[in-house]
């Protein structure tokens, strides 16, 4: 009897799989990406009593960026604040960074808590000194993102979403970052390296790994976004005004 | 400008100067019934879960009714809210919502007041599609009281937006983004801090938060819903009892704007847990003690006997106290009871902390404020009281006091005197010793001027100050009227207990009482010192756990709304508004009697005469203020120095019902001690 329930249950596995979906599977919110989890994760070096606090030159900027806005208004420099926290903690931001940031806005750290958990460029575990995201979105998934993740994986021995032992890397997939005319590409804290081949990742990686200087933007011989027959419009210099001179 | 338009055929219109709607109250003015998630009366619109879509014509896309105001662009507008169009749009909306959402109807304390599951049968598809994985969420902890199974939210922000605008507490909050979404407290196993915390269970649309003492027990369409009081608050907040076979299975709040919208404290939503624990605990006969935690159980012909013994005896001199929940119709009977023996020494357990009171006139012990426009004041001076602790609800409605554009510079609306405690707004803090009173009352602060300016400030006086100066309410009220300019509308006088009201009412007060008698006669009064001149306490009430063995003689009775002679009965708050209150029965003890008839039968055994009854005339009497002057010459004495610290020191200790209740116990120590909850503490509840 035994043996036939067994039978059974596999007759409905595999009808299941057959069918392409599991009735009763439950998942758990994904951990890969660099959104990480909703929730704060109480550990060694991110917890209630990990201290921080800005350092006096920063602390110029942040009087630098509230003075940008209406003092009625200070809560509008909490993105700003709560980058310049993640800058000085190392590429990602602690608990008591966000804190830190929601008294100086003059909020309640909650509201802290949800702007830096909605946006996935903030970190809120820890990440190793290069923060290597590899874009995995259409453009340059057709032009071969694919082979790029899966030479990082191999090169750094992680998966991804995970840190090397030497905390040097951490890997993470994102989405489109801009740089499609160059795909496939990926952004190493803040800079861009695009038209990558395996072959340069591996390079790109090594260099970095061993602190020598790298090449930013095309890996090829391309000039900036230029096509193949190099620049065809937009010959003249630009005309102003270019940015904003508070930025 | 006023707007004409139809909805659904019906023709309306809407002066667009005098009411500010939107379609989705209109529709309901109109009795068309829009369903939704996230839009709440008493919250701010979100529109965040699209159920309420409608269709108006000139309009490209379905618009989200709760929050569009209806202006001069709808006027000869047509809106619809029942063509197929929109019945589609409902299905794909639930269908979303359902995506998600897990399968366990049957084991959800939601089930049969779920609003998903009624929209879901009233709108939504009859077959789902979606057999892929479906999401998970980790059940969160909020605190002994409320129960978070996350995976059944549906985003829907309500419990966030009462937390943050209502109870003032930003615990919760809207944590990730699309699918990675939670509300949470971010921080693992924080409680939630408020005296209000318990609203969000009612708010809940689904079963994602509910009440964990409630869990598992009952099902909603087989409670019967009983009118009560919220008996631990002077504002006497009504409630329904939930009950099922002469338990309570849970209390919820009736709605009435005048006194609490629709919220009610975590201490009377969750308090009827100690009711079964009594009920276990308690003594069931008359009982007399013989040695010390030794009592022989009476007949209750022996214990009047007996008692009638120590009160005609003429070496006694009897001090009757009475507890803060005996209704007014025993408050007479015990009053007439002490009256034909001759004793004038009675008095309320909440009367024994006034020196001296003046009950002539109503004006005197009733605020003549209406808590319904108390958010038009523009200035609030808090006098010694800890309103989120003492009045909660009182409290959330002052917080949404309208401050005008001023709110931003530094003009400062708010002043307190006494403990600090937090508030939405910034607070000037004028000091906590009774000098700063005295300066006030002298008219010698700065702050004065600004009281003096405002157009309608108003002035809270709680109890920890009244007890702590030996001025009558009505001179009190007279000064500040003279140092700041003030109407009688504009001071509000908060005392505690329950019926302090009513007894003043029926008379039933003693000037300058202490207990010095050597019998004390204590009708469901736990709050009194006993000294050891005391020699023969009478214990007439429930269970007692202040004096508990220094008490000689004991009689059962019943609580306090089983006891009353018709279905009936009505309680009067601070503000002389009357609420109503059903008799419901849970004591199971033949032997337990009410106080009524233990009181007849006293009365009947002095005279063999039935006890007239006479009620005070309740009209309202308007006197002048002339007699107050007079008496206002005299001089204040006090210890200046003597700080108003807070009356309650513990929010969830200040009665036996909630000492007894666990969870509200635990919810009170825990955050005594500020401490986090500890991971696992669901493991012992058995809950999950
Ligand atoms: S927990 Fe309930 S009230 Fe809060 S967002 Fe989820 S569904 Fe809405
Ligand atoms: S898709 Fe990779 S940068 Fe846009
Ligand atoms: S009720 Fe209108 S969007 Fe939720």
């Amino acid at each position: 009897m035994f043996r036939s329930l067994l039978k059974r249950t596999t007759f409905l596995n595999q009808l299941n799989k057959s069918n392409g979906f599991n009735r009763n599977y439950f998942k758990q919110s994904t951990l890969t990406r660099s959104d990480a989890l909703s929730r704060h994760v109480e550990t060694e070096d991110n917890n209630e009593h990990t201290p921080f606090d800005f350092t006096q030159e920063n602390l110029v900027k942040v009087e630098k960026i509230l003075a940008k806005y209406p003092k009625q208004y200070r809560q509008s420099a909490l993105i700003p604040l709560l980058d310049l926290a993640q800058r000085q903690n190392g590429g990602w931001i602690s608990l008591r960074a966000m804190d830190k940031v929601a008294h100086i806005c003059g909020i309640a750290p909650m509201t802290a808590y949800e702007v830096a958990s909605f946006y996935t460029m903030f970190n809120r575990t820890k990440i190793g000194e290069n923060f290597v995201q590899v874009c995995t979105t259409t453009p340059c998934m057709l032009r071969g993102s694919g082979e790029i993740i899966k030479t990082c994986k191999s090169h750094l021995g992680i998966q991804v979403g995970e840190t090397t032992p030497d905390n040097k890397f951490t890997l993470v997939e994102v989405e489109c970052l801009g740089a499609c005319v160059n795909a496939p590409m990926m952004c190493i804290n803040d800079d861009f390296y695009e038209d990558l081949t395996s072959a340069s990742t591996i390079n790109l990686l090594d260099q970095i790994k061993n602190n020598k200087p790298t090449k930013i933007g095309p890996q090829t011989h391309r000039k900036a976004a230029e096509g193949p027959q190099g620049k065809t419009t937009l010959l003249e210099p630009p005309v102003g005004p270019t940015c904003r001179d508070d930025l | 400008m006023i707007i004409r338009f139809k909805i659904n055929e019906i023709e309306c219109e809407v002066n667009e100067e005098k009411e500010d709607i939107t379609i989705l109250q209109a529709c309901t003015a109109n009795g068309i019934e829009i369903p939704r998630f996230c839009y709440h009366e008493k919250l701010t619109i979100a529109g965040n879960c699209r159920m309420c879509l409608v269709y108006v014509t000139n309009e490209e896309k379905l618009l989200a009714a709760c929050g569009i105001p209806l202006d001069e662009n709808f006027d000869d507008e047509s809106i619809e809210t029942e063509i197929d169009e929109i019945l589609k749009a409902r299905e794909g909306v639930m269908e979303f919502l359902l995506i998600n959402h897990p399968l366990d109807c049957p084991i959800c304390d939601q089930g049969g007041e779920c609003d998903l599951q009624e929209q879901t049968l009233a709108y939504g598809l009859d077959t789902g599609r979606f057999y892929i994985k479906k999401r998970a969420v980790e059940i969160k902890t909020f605190g002994r009281l409320i129960k978070g199974i996350m995976t059944r939210c549906i985003h829907c922000t309500r419990c966030v937006r009462f937390l943050t605008e209502i109870a003032g507490v930003n615990e919760l909050g809207v944590l990730g983004r699309g699918y990675n979404m939670e509300i949470g407290t971010y921080k693992k196993n924080v409680m939630i801090e408020s005296e209000l915390s318990g609203n969000i269970i009612d708010l809940c649309p689904v079963g994602a938060l509910t009440s964990a003492v409630y869990a598992y027990k009952g099902r909603p369409w087989e409670l019967k819903n009983i009118k009560g009081i919220d008996i631990f608050d002077t504002l006497l907040t009504p409630i329904n009892y939930q009950v099922k076979g002469g338990e309570i299975f849970r209390i919820l709040p009736r709605i009435n704007d005048r006194i609490n919208e629709e919220w009610i404290t975590d201490k009377v939503r969750f308090h009827y847990e100690s009711y079964k624990i009594i009920e276990k605990i308690r003594k069931e006969t008359p009982s007399y003690k013989i040695q010390a935690n030794k009592f022989i159980e009476l007949t209750w012909k022996t214990a009047l006997k007996m008692v009638f013994k120590v009160l005609l005896n003429k070496k006694n001199k009897v001090d009757l106290i009475i507890g803060s929940k005996i209704n007014s119709t025993n408050l007479r009977i015990y009053k007439e009871l002490m009256n034909r023996l001759g004793s004038k020494n009675y008095i309320t357990e909440n009367g024994l902390m006034f020196k001296k009171f003046n009950y002539d006139l109503r004006e005197n012990y009733i605020n003549s404020n209406d808590l319904y426009n108390v958010d038009k004041n523009d200035l609030v001076l808090l006098c010694g009281i800890n309103l989120r602790v003492e009045s909660p609800l009182l409290n959330i409605k002052l917080r949404n006091v309208n401050f005008g554009d001023d709110e931003i510079e530094s003009v400062k609306k708010i002043g307190i005197i006494g403990n600090k405690f937090d508030w939405k707004h910034e607070s000037e803090y004028i000091g906590a010793t009774l000098n700063s009173m005295l300066k006030l009352f002298e008219g010698r602060l700065p702050y004065c001027q600004q009281i003096k300016k405002s157009k309608a400030p108003l002035i809270i006086v709680g109890p920890s100050l009244l007890t702590r100066i030996s001025l009558t309410l009505q001179e009190m009220r007279a000064i500040f009227m003279k140092a700041c300019n003030l109407k009688p509308e504009n001071i509000l006088i908060i005392t505690q207990g329950a019926n302090f009201g009513m007894a003043l009412e029926e008379g039933l007060f003693k000037e300058k009482f202490s207990i010095g008698g050597n019998v004390l006669y204590s009708i469901d009064s736990n709050e009194v010192q006993v000294t050891n001149k005391i020699n023969y306490v009478i214990y007439q009430g429930i269970i007692n756990d202040k004096f508990e063995n220094k008490i000689d003689l004991y009689l059962p009775s019943k609580h306090y709304f089983e006891d009353f002679e018709g279905d009936r009965e009505v309680y009067m708050n601070t503000f002389g508004q009357r609420s109503e209150i059903e008799k419901l029965s849970i004591s199971k003890g033949n032997k337990i009697k009410e106080n009524s008839m233990i009181g007849y039968i006293q009365l009947m055994y002095l005279n063999n005469k039935e006890m007239t009854r006479k009620e005070k005339e309740q009209k309202d009497i308007k006197l002048s203020y002339r007699e107050m002057k007079k008496e206002e010459k005299r001089k204040i004495k006090v210890n200046k120095y003597l700080t108003i610290n807070n009356i309650i020191e513990n929010y969830y200790m200040t009665d036996i019902n909630i000492r007894l209740s666990k969870n509200l116990m635990i919810t009170g120590q825990l955050r005594k001690e500020k401490k986090i909850m500890e991971a696992g503490i669901w493991k012992n509840r058995k809950c999950i």
